[in-house]
């Protein structure tokens, strides 16, 4: 999830209403296939839930590979972010 | 300085970790495993049709023949496996832009790995190793390595696609 995330963040999650999720989010899930994973909401559907995404395109397992995320898997909406020592070392020396 | 409480606090009480990355993010991808399964189905298409020209088979041309089936149906699973993996992990947005016919392409390599599983077909195998090789190609191509044809050094003696390193 770099940029915005880098191994070693702290995150704080929030409960979030289903209608409420929209693209853009960052959200915590728990999925069967991969488990607690923070990624990108980038489609929503009424019905079929969330589409995710990384940030780090090159680096996160694909959209396709992730499928459609059901509501009931999400944990809950990033509203708050740590920066750890690993981010402010590696953004200081780009 | 709040990063050093949540460490502290971390550290005592755990909390719940999320991945970013999903899987062990070890980038080693090759599809010359997809391409040595199918070139053992064609080997084992080959010594099946062998076995077939004999007018009487023994107990132990029984026993091969089993064993040929059985590894040819193995190997044609490995190639859809090994070939979902590369698709699934390492094919990614500027991949799928570059080349738009891989998931087309991928699809199918799994419906001629089905038929080489359901048939005893030197064709349907000669037709996923090309699709293989295809695949290879166009995997190479993403990351900027050319590819050279040549006929592998040994049995089935078929044309593949390597990467020129």
């Amino acid at each position: 999830m770099q940029p915005m995330l880098f191994a070693g963040d702290f995150i704080l999650t929030c409960k979030w209403p289903k209608a409420w999720l929209q693209i853009g989010h960052v959200v915590v899930v728990n999925s069967d296939k991969y488990g607690v994973i923070v990624k990108r909401i980038t489609k929503v559907c009424s019905i079929k839930g969330v589409m995710l995404q990384g940030d780090n395109a090159l680096e996160s397992v694909s959209t396709l590979a992730m499928g459609w995320i059901k509501p009931s898997d999400i944990i809950g909406k990033v509203i708050f972010t740590s920066p750890s020592r690993n981010q402010k070392l590696l953004t200081k020396n780009r | 300085m709040l990063n050093s409480l949540l460490t502290t606090l971390h550290r005592r009480t755990p909390l719940t970790t999320a991945s970013a990355h999903c899987d062990i993010p070890c980038k080693i991808y090759d599809p010359i495993s997809a391409q040595l399964a199918a070139l053992s189905v064609i080997r084992f298409v080959d010594l099946l049709n062998e076995l077939s020209e004999k007018e009487n088979l023994s107990f132990a041309d029984h026993a091969q023949f089993s064993r040929l089936i059985s590894e040819k149906e193995t190997h044609a699973e490995k190639v859809k496996h090994e070939v979902r993996v590369i698709w699934g992990d390492y094919f990614k947005a500027p991949q799928f832009e570059k080349y738009p016919d891989t998931n087309e392409l991928v699809h199918n390599i799994m419906l001629t790995g089905s038929a080489c599983k359901q048939h005893v077909s030197r064709d349907k195998a000669e037709a996923l190793l090309t699709l293989v090789n295809e695949f290879a190609e166009s995997f190479w191509a993403t990351k900027g390595v050319e590819t050279k044809t040549a006929t592998c050094p040994y049995p089935p003696a078929e044309q593949v696609v390597y990467p020129k390193l």
